[in-house]
């Protein structure tokens, strides 16, 4: 998005938060029923949106049916606020939704849209987090109609997904998923956890705030409401493993910006060939370097 | 409540004019993020309205897109047309307003296996609503959207309710999502909550 670009008011007057009311009336409709069948892939009627589909358009539209005067938006991209997506779907809030405000602070903001990481910082009962989905079905990787899928669903019959995690322990002597981690809610519907790491979806389980899922191209929504057991699913002898960040020494990495040891940490390449790790939250690590600048100020960095 | 044919009737001093508002953008973004919270945390009860918090529900809600059913005539003709929503009976609406005080006397839709989504919203008007112990029926719900448990009470609801309720959510996914409302509050209790009576008082 052009940033000196304005929207053309006089010719043509958009609506607030761009969408038409009844546009976001239906979304809000299929919010409150998502949230009554947690997990539950509840269509909706996806908007053409001035961004192709696969930019965030599904948690765009959730995030703008959300958003009223005196909201405060976070957008993350991988974790970062200043990313191609994340820039230019906050350029875009504040472009069509005026009285609001954006942040890059987690603790500041009340909704916050996201695509691969849930912040560092745990979320409160104050807040909305809001993932961008491209493929909302678990099941499409083993089963292609979605109709035979909607039943499965419906009677929680994940036993082809269970087979594809035991081909993984036998092929490759653990589940190969990286991310997108099947998780069941509530002992019920599985979901496509969104690209999140493994390291994210335990902060899903019994989370104080509401957790709203969009897919766009795939005219989704499901939600995880707040304390409501997310359990990613595995075997009784195979548990479920986070990354674990260990190095060849078996102790845990740390951020060379922040020195978190416990945060999820990226593996940045310099052309030299060496490489360092960084947290991939870069509010959470911003802060975690302020606070630090500002109790040892005067104090020289090692 | 039992002595009103519609709502809005009962309260003259309502005009027209301020049953309107329910239909600005600006207060309906306002009313959704209400039942939002209501609907994440089941049994809380979340400030709507002055009066007339039913109307406000529907008004967020209902469109043409959906069905409405008012089988108790609760509804002037005014919000009726505002509503533009195809009335039809309760037992095939999308939504459904009815009075908590009198028998349910209907089957709402719960849904289907593979569209549990098509289980009617219904709202049931009541006279109280209490967080913890009060007047009325006393329940402890437990559930998604809640910590542990929360103690709720609400005040003029027939006692056939319940167990109408918990026989239509029976079989999840399948369901039907209350809303109850006062005149001002209202709290949500979707079809995964589990609700224990713990006695009238």
């Amino acid at each position: 998005m052009n940033h000196s670009y304005e929207l053309p008011v006089d010719e043509v007057s958009y609506n607030f938060a761009f969408l038409d009311e009844f546009a976001k009336r239906e979304i809000r409709r299929s919010i409150l029923k998502a949230i009554s069948i947690p997990g539950y892939q509840t269509p909706y009627a996806s908007r053409e949106m001035p961004m192709g589909r696969g930019f965030g358009t599904g948690g765009l539209q959730l995030t703008l049916s959300l958003l009223g005067a005196g909201d405060t938006l976070k957008v993350i991209d991988q974790g970062a606020d200043d990313s191609v997506n994340a820039v230019n779907l906050r350029q875009f809030v504040e472009l069509t939704c005026p009285g609001t405000s954006t942040t890059e602070r987690a603790a500041e903001a009340n909704i916050i849209q996201s695509r691969h990481r849930i912040p560092e910082d745990r979320l409160t009962a104050n807040q909305i987090l809001v993932l961008q989905v491209p493929t909302p079905d678990p099941l499409a990787i083993v089963e292609p109609s979605e109709a035979r899928r909607k039943i499965m669903h419906g009677e929680s019959d994940y036993a082809s997904l269970l087979t594809k995690l035991y081909e993984d322990i036998v092929q490759f002597d653990e589940i190969a998923i990286s991310n997108r981690y099947p998780t069941r809610l509530n002992g019920h519907y599985v979901i496509d956890s969104s690209p999140i790491p493994r390291f994210d979806v335990p902060k899903m389980h019994q989370s104080a705030a509401l957790i709203l899922l969009g897919a766009g191209r795939e005219r989704k929504v499901y939600a995880v409401p707040p304390f409501t057991d997310a359990v990613p699913l595995a075997f009784e002898d195979v548990a479920f493993r986070t990354e674990a960040f260990l190095d060849h020494q078996g102790t845990r990495r740390h951020c060379d910006r922040c020195d978190s040891s416990t945060s999820y940490l990226d593996e940045i390449m310099h052309p030299d060939g060496s490489h360092h790790w960084q947290c991939s939250d870069t509010g959470y690590c911003n802060d975690r370097c302020a606070r630090r600048d500002s109790a040892g100020s005067g104090a020289v960095r090692s | 409540m039992p002595d009103s044919s519609t709502l809005e009737r009962s309260r003259p001093m309502h005009s027209g004019s301020d049953l309107l508002r329910f239909w600005q953008p600006v207060m309906q973004q306002a009313l959704f993020r209400s039942l939002l919270t209501a609907f994440s945390y089941p049994g809380q009860s979340v400030w709507l309205a002055d009066a007339d918090s039913a109307v406000a529900i529907l008004a967020t809600l209902v469109d043409a897109e959906t069905t409405l059913s008012d089988p108790y005539q609760l509804l002037s003709d005014l919000t009726r047309t505002r509503l533009n929503a195809p009335l039809t009976d309760p037992e095939r609406a999308g939504y459904v307003i009815a009075r908590g005080d009198l028998d349910p006397g209907f089957s709402p839709r719960l849904g289907t296996l593979e569209s549990p989504e098509a289980g009617a919203t219904v709202v049931v008007i009541v006279d109280s609503l209490v967080d913890g112990e009060g007047e009325g029926q006393c329940w402890r719900l437990s559930g998604p959207g809640i910590e542990q448990s929360r103690k709720i009470s609400v005040g003029g609801l027939d006692a056939s309710w319940l167990s109408a309720r918990n026989e239509w959510c029976s079989g999840f996914p399948l369901g039907v999502d209350l809303i109850l409302t006062d005149q001002h509050r209202c709290l949500a209790l979707p079809r995964t909550t589990v609700i224990d009576d713990t006695g009238a008082n």
